[in-house]
């Protein structure tokens, strides 16, 4: 049987760099301009490795005497005579050589999921885009349409859309170059599509919120869920964006998006706590106001009120908000 | 008989005042200060561990056993801060000695303090009526400038205090806190105590330092820690005085766009009233507020006793109610009268926030309260509420209660909620 072996030089990242299919032995290796695998590295002596068959036909690697050694990863140890299994990782110098025969079994193709139910993939082409970008300028203009107190002109609403209207793709297209260096295609809708629903999502999830705050008078617990839902929502855009961006799993990607966004909502969190602790005259009784129609909580009488309030002495007695 | 009596003391004194008045004011002024300032001194408050001084005020000798009456905010470092100032007494003769803090009344601003000075005279109190337009002379260390006389008229008792206070036309500046306003007769009518600048100043009635004098049994210093305990029952008293006065009946009322809502609620407060009104706006607004205007000072960072009350009626001009209760909530949000008082004096907030129904008024409601970490007993209350009976239509109150007990402010929260009504006439622009 014919032996025929593949030889991969490896960068530093672990990628090929070159590939040369063996059919003919000996092969040598060095950095001299006569070897079969010529490797570009000062580390490297002239004639420092050959590729040969033993007396049984099997390739093995020999040492040439070379400066600096040939070694067998894992665990570099040095050789001087190794025979080449059907996956054998050398270093010479500073150079990784991976030599696989050409019988080596490679896994399965890996299954593409990228966009593959149907929501994602309407979301993540055109039509989807433009509306999801779209609703997020309309409920930024509602929002200062709302938020206003004087008479505001349509041009001043345009003008207060435009910073998120830019902001928006200028986020999509960075995220658009991370998936070029990455993925090898840019994916700008996609990752516009995603900038934009997280807009919508905070946005509808804070008014939720501003709704539970008012109708239960909830300070403490509001505020908890406002985090949570932050961090689900920032991992949910982050968990899109990196889809696109990387060839990670699936499951890498979603861990490192859920973790990121925990830190990073965690980390305004810890900032916010500490300065709770500050001193202040600030009243913290929940803002919220919204039309009487949603309150659900049955109101108290005054008298009851007040009695209520009196469940505030024992923390501030013990001294809890010195 | 009884008008012919009073007439006959008015005619009395309105001649002894003639007899008294008809040589020339100045060489009278003069006369004046010669003869009475070997009884007034300076206060001096210095820096413990460098002897700089840290604030200067005014005093004088009021009884033969040689006690001195000055402010309590002249000497409140002592009271806060005993191992970080100590205080001394400067005569006009030039004898300098270090005091000691005997008795003091801190809602009335008035301190006893003693020397080892032997002074051979005194002072004496004017408790009894005084005329309006009576010369008053008063004579402190304005600014650290020396000894002098001031020139001014008796105006009568403030009418809107919480502390009663003498009305006196007449310049009195930073550093005569303290000192002596006397009659012509050389008696004291009243205590420097502040100024709202332009001729316009207060002095502390001499009833109160007659009082403050008849419950202090000797010149012994107060015992170490004894002033907290003083400074807290005195303020516990002072708002058991005054809240009570406020819950003794319902609240009176004036009408407010749709509502009614608690007016001049006590002849110690004064209340103010505007209206915002501008076109490029979507809604127009009432306010009115009420306030004390008074206030007693603990410590160079804190001072209590306020009452104050504000109502915003806001109606929204063809908006929405989603649109509404933005502004609406921004309203509910708005910076509150802050009471003077840092992290050294009182805690922070906590609130009760939920919703409250009276007759056929609904409310949004916080009610926060925060601890005097020295003063147990004593809080710092803050009651909001915000109507919810209307889609472009609220009114967002807020009540500021300084140093009262808790109960009290339990109290006066609910007595204050139950007071709002509905107003019969609905508001139209």
């Amino acid at each position: 049987m014919e032996t025929v072996m593949v030889a991969e030089v490896l960068d530093k990242s672990g990628r090929v760099h070159s590939r040369l299919r063996l059919e003919r032995f000996p092969v040598s290796i060095g950095r001299g301009y006569h070897n079969d695998i010529i490797l570009d590295d000062e580390f490297v002596s002239p004639d420092h490795a050959r590729i040969e068959l033993d007396e049984a036909g099997q390739p093995v690697v020999v040492d040439l005497d070379s400066d600096n050694g040939t070694y067998v990863l894992p665990r570099l140890t040095r050789i001087t005579r190794q025979p080449l299994g059907s996956e054998t990782l050398l270093r010479l110098g500073h150079t990784l050589i991976r030599l696989r025969s050409a019988d080596y079994r490679v896994p399965p193709a890996r299954r593409d999921s990228l966009g593959l139910t149907r929501a994602t993939r309407w979301l993540t082409q055109g039509a989807g885009a433009a509306l999801a970008y779209g609703t997020a300028l309309a409920l930024i203009i509602l929002d200062h349409y709302q938020g206003s107190a004087e008479v505001v002109s349509p041009e001043q609403l345009l003008l207060a859309a435009l910073s998120i209207a830019l902001a928006i793709p200028v986020w999509a297209g960075l995220w658009a170059l991370v998936s070029r260096s990455f993925a090898h295609h840019a994916y700008f809708v996609p990752h516009l599509a995603i900038a934009s629903a997280a807009v919508v999502a905070f946005f509808a999830l804070d008014t939720l919120g501003q709704y539970y705050a008012f109708a239960f008078s909830a300070g403490l617990s509001a505020d908890l869920l406002f985090q949570l839902v932050t961090v689900l929502v920032s991992a949910a855009a982050l968990y899109g964006h990196l889809r696109f961006a990387t060839l990670l799993t699936p499951r890498v990607i979603g861990t490192t998006a859920l973790l990121t966004a925990v830190v990073l909502v965690g980390m305004t969190g810890f900032s916010d706590y500490v300065g709770s602790l500050e001193f202040s005259d600030d009243l913290p009784y929940p803002g919220e106001l919204k039309p009487p129609a949603f309150a659900f909580t049955q109101p108290k009488t005054p008298a009851r009120f007040a009695e209520d309030a009196k469940a505030l002495l024992p923390a501030l007695d013990a001294g809890e908000l010195d | 008989m009884h008008y012919l009596t009073k007439a006959g003391i008015d005619s009395i004194l309105l001649c002894l005042i003639w007899l008294v008045a008809l040589p020339s004011a100045l060489a009278q002024t003069q006369q004046i200060f010669s003869r009475y300032q070997d009884r007034v001194v300076q206060v001096r408050i210095l820096e413990a561990s460098s002897g700089a001084k840290a604030g200067v005020g005014s005093g004088f000798v009021v009884s033969a056993s040689g006690l001195i009456v000055t402010n309590y905010h002249v000497i409140a470092d002592l009271v806060h801060k005993p191992g970080l100032y100590r205080g001394e007494v400067l005569t006009a003769t030039g004898l300098l000695a270090p005091l000691r803090l005997v008795n003091f009344d801190v809602v009335h601003d008035l301190a006893l303090v003693a020397t080892d000075i032997a002074f051979p005279r005194h002072l004496t109190l004017a408790t009894g009526p005084v005329a309006i337009g009576e010369r008053l002379y008063s004579i402190g260390t304005p600014l650290d400038l020396g000894f002098t006389i001031v020139e001014g008229t008796y105006n009568g008792l403030l009418e809107h205090s919480l502390y009663e206070k003498i009305h006196f036309t007449g310049s009195i500046n930073p550093g005569m806190s303290g000192g002596p306003a006397l009659l012509a007769d050389g008696r004291v009518v009243g205590v420097n105590v502040a100024t709202a600048g332009n001729q316009v100043s207060f002095l502390v009635p001499a009833r109160y330092v007659a009082e403050l004098l008849a419950r202090t049994p000797g010149i012994a210093p107060l015992e170490p820690g004894a002033a907290q305990a003083l400074l807290q029952r005195d303020l516990v008293a002072n708002q058991a005085r005054y809240m009570e006065r406020l819950l003794a009946r319902p609240l009176p009322t004036v009408p407010l766009g749709d509502y009614r809502v608690p007016g001049l609620v006590a002849p110690f407060l004064r209340c103010w009233g505007d209206a915002e009104h501008d076109p490029s706006n979507v809604y127009e607004q009432v306010t009115q507020q009420c306030s004390s205007e008074d206030d007693i000072y603990l410590s160079r960072t804190q001072q209590t006793g306020m009452v104050h009350f504000q109502h915003v009626f806001v109606a929204g001009r063809n908006i929405n109610r989603f649109r509404f209760y933005a502004l609406y909530q921004a309203q509910f949000n708005q910076p509150y009268e802050k009471i003077p008082a840092e992290r050294e004096d009182v805690s922070r907030f906590a609130c009760h926030t939920d919703f409250v129904r009276h007759g056929s008024l609904d409310f949004k409601a916080a009610l926060c309260l925060r601890r005097y970490k020295r003063l147990p007993g004593l809080y710092d209350a803050v009651l909001r509420a915000a109507t919810l009976d209307h889609n472009t239509r609220g009114l967002v109150t807020t009540l500021v209660l300084a140093g009262v007990s808790a109960d009290n402010a339990h109290r006066f929260a609910r007595h204050y909620l139950e007071s709002f009504a509905q107003e019969r006439r609905p508001w139209k622009r």
